[in-house]
């Protein structure tokens, strides 16, 4: 239990203001066809966040509109951020907009909390007006909210809170369960807990935690503890933690950010597989880049769970996006020459598991940091594991994602798909059907006529590699007439099973025909 | 390492040569064993993986693109427990040994032939950890040589492959008849015949 209080500098709706747009224009954030920020006046025009774009013109003809851009994001919250890091070395920063620090050291250092608010107010006033990307009247007020936790200072921010040490759990609990979606990233969960008849955080904190976990998974178990105003455990590791870093050379110096970002994933890759090896996954991390005249900028990035090696070079190269175009005096005078990353912050893997189990078994833990230690290796993409879902073809069958990640889309498994071959189902699946020829015992191609049957009946088949089998018994068709309303996507397919028989041994071979062609689709092997 | 042996429940057994035992009674912990080629060889492969992972073991397997997961999954698979790392690259030896590590179960598709020092090295890490290594070659080999050149404990030869249910343009198919011989040094008396008949309504095999 420590005694630390977390202030959270937050500027809401971040992306309007770095793309240059004040409280009172109308103006909004498209990502692809959908708004995912708007200014305050457009709201209360009707705007909301997940509109399709054109609902949201239906309701405010005016609104300008930016598109998504991240690296934008970045440059323009940087000047805070150095801003911010020259009153107090630790900030962290959550995403652009917001950013979060240790407190109580600072308030001790400057006299009392109204003090700091104050300094970091003006602070990152000044820094905005003079890095000149938004009109000086309008330079926003960064809202600050000081909490016993990350989660509860962000929330305080938006009143400009302090929630007194000790009462963060009364303080959350008036939020709407919808926090959960917007603050954490868990709208299932949202969703799921407002079915049930849980609307606010404190609804959601009174349920006992081991129900929770049991009933609703590790991550949501994790949600509870914050809702309770508790923090995650941090891992005791200080002095282990030194060693938890990698660095790499850039010769020749890197000018610009794309010579730079090109070495940070495989960078990043070093820094998991060395945490990966050691049970550990990073929760938060240091960016560091030196140039050739000595120069040193670094910012710590959290996670929203823990770090990817992709997302870890996409922050790589946000941040370096915007020390070297920066248009005052931040900008580094020489090319970098070294990055260096830190895992700074560290959660032990099994604890992390986005279990398919609310409780894992210590042949599952084992696994799992076995698997773990692979993944490091070979990436993430390396290891997949199966899901069965719905479908008419061997090959959609089963879907293959990369171990440890959720499972997202529908899950049909169970539902019946007309024109699907029954069990028991093939033994090899291959995921690039092969081309193969089906003759009649005169030698004559077999064809499939307009309501799916044979014109002759099948005797040899030839497979890729140039064998002639016999074949020995054969059924279908088993039609499958698919996306007849979209012209394009229009397919019609019959699939057929073949026997053919070698020395006395039978295999049996699952064919698809289309248009004239035969193809071989699995093997009963 | 493998949950203790013990055999699957059997529904609609019908007239096997040893109704309570299947092959996967061989695998023992830490021993070797290869599926050699032959037709049904990946049959036997899922067959040998719906056993351990339905006993809660964890299995890896490395090189084998393809493989038919809803098909072990009829066969009684939890496929949770099934991790496939189809393209493990230069570094399979690695990526073998760590998961030799912390799974029961491992199989492998060695990439063309192997030293005889990194197959040995292979087999004390199984053995050292009570984990099982299954050799896996490829389906389309016809040579009864292996790519593996040290024999291993137990060899599963499939002699024997038939399906049932197909006639001259009707009916499906339905059962797989599989005859399995196992032989090796590390067997207790003389080779064993297993034959495997899945029925796709019983679920898993007799």
């Amino acid at each position: 239990m420590t005694d630390s209080r977390v202030l959270a500098a937050v500027y809401p709706d971040w992306p309007v203001t770095a793309a240059g747009a004040g409280p009172a224009d109308l103006a909004a954030i498209t990502t692809g066809n959908r708004i995912t920020g708007c200014t305050a006046a457009a709201r209360a025009r009707g705007v909301r966040i997940g509109q399709r774009r054109r609902q949201a013109q239906l309701c405010c003809p005016d609104l300008r509109l930016f598109p998504h851009d991240p690296r934008r994001d970045t440059s323009g919250f940087e000047p805070v951020v150095a801003a911010l890091t020259q009153l107090t070395p630790r900030v962290e920063i959550a995403q652009p907009g917001i950013c979060v620090l240790p407190a109580s050291g600072a308030i001790r250092y400057y006299g009392g909390e109204a003090r700091l608010r104050a300094l970091l107010a003006d602070a990152a006033r000044s820094a905005l007006r003079q890095a000149g990307g938004i009109p000086a009247a309008e330079v926003p007020q960064p809202a600050i909210g000081i909490a016993d936790s990350r989660f509860a200072a962000v929330l305080a921010s938006r009143r400009g809170h302090t929630v007194p040490p000790g009462q963060t759990a009364a303080f959350l609990a008036e939020f709407s369960i919808a926090e959960l979606s917007t603050q954490l990233d868990l709208p299932e969960l949202a969703t799921l807990l407002r079915r049930l008849g849980i609307r606010s955080l404190g609804e959601f904190a009174a349920l006992p935690a081991a129900a929770v976990m049991s009933r609703f998974g590790k991550a949501a178990a994790e949600a509870h503890r914050l809702a309770r105003g508790q923090q995650p455990e941090p891992l005791a590791l200080q002095g282990a933690i030194e060693q938890l870093r990698v660095a790499c050379e850039l010769d020749p110096p890197a000018e610009q950010v794309e010579m730079a970002a090109f070495a940070a994933r495989p960078l990043a890759e070093d820094l998991l597989g060395l945490l990966s090896r050691r049970g550990l996954a990073c929760t938060r991390v240091r960016i560091e880049a030196e140039t050739e005249h000595g120069e040193v900028q670094y910012r710590l990035w959290r996670a929203l769970e823990t770090f990817d090696s992709d997302t870890i070079a996409q922050r790589v190269r946000w941040q370096l996006a915007g020390w070297l175009e920066d248009s005052g005096a931040a900008r580094p005078t020489a090319g970098i020459t070294v990055l260096r990353l830190f895992a700074d912050e560290v959660a032990s893997t099994a604890d992390l598991q986005l279990g398919l189990w609310g409780q894992m078994s210590e042949t599952d833990r084992r696994a799992s940091r076995g698997l773990d230690r692979v993944r490091g290796l070979l990436g993430p993409r390396a290891i997949l594991t199966g899901l069965i879902r719905g479908g008419r073809a061997p090959a959609e069958r089963v879907q293959l994602v990369p171990w440890g990640e959720p499972a997202t889309g529908p899950d049909d498994g169970s539902q019946p798909w007309p024109g699907r071959l029954p069990a028991p189902s093939p033994a090899l699946v291959h995921s690039a059907p092969e081309r193969i020829t089906v003759v009649s015992a005169q030698g004559a191609p077999v064809a499939v006529d307009g309501r799916g049957q044979l014109t002759t009946a099948p005797a040899r088949m030839q497979l890729a590699g140039g064998r002639w089998h016999q074949i020995t018994a054969w059924a279908g068709p088993w039609l499958a007439d698919e996306r007849w309303w979209d012209p394009d996507a229009h397919r019609r397919l019959a699939r057929f099973q073949l026997l053919t028989a070698e020395c006395g041994n039978q295999t049996g071979y699952l064919c698809v025909v289309e248009g004239s062609q035969w193809f071989l689709e699995a093997t009963y092997d | 390492m493998l949950a203790a042996v013990q055999s699957l429940p059997r529904p609609g057994a019908t007239g096997s040569v040893a109704p309570a035992a299947g092959p996967e009674q061989l695998l023992r912990p830490g021993s070797t064993v290869a599926i050699g080629c032959g037709p049904g060889a990946t049959s036997l492969l899922l067959t040998l993986l719906a056993a351990v992972t339905g006993d809660d073991s964890w299995a890896a397997v490395i090189g084998v693109p393809d493989l038919g997961l809803e098909a072990a999954a009829e066969l009684g698979a939890d496929l949770r427990r099934i991790a496939l790392v189809p393209d493990p690259g230069p570094s399979w030896l690695e990526v073998t040994a760590a998961l030799l590590d912390s799974l029961s179960v491992v199989v492998l598709r060695p990439p063309g032939r192997c030293r005889p020092a990194d197959t040995r090295r292979l087999a004390a890490r199984a053995r050292k950890r009570g984990s099982v290594l299954l050799i896996f070659p490829e389906t389309a080999a016809h040579s009864a040589d292996l790519s593996w050149p040290e024999s291993p404990d137990v060899l599963f030869q499939p002699v024997f492959s038939s399906w049932r249910g197909l006639g001259a343009g009707h009916g499906r198919l339905r059962e797989h008849w599989l005859k399995v011989v196992a032989s090796g040094r590390r067997l207790a008396g003389p080779s064993r015949s297993f034959r495997l008949a899945a029925h796709p309504d019983g679920g898993g095999p007799a």
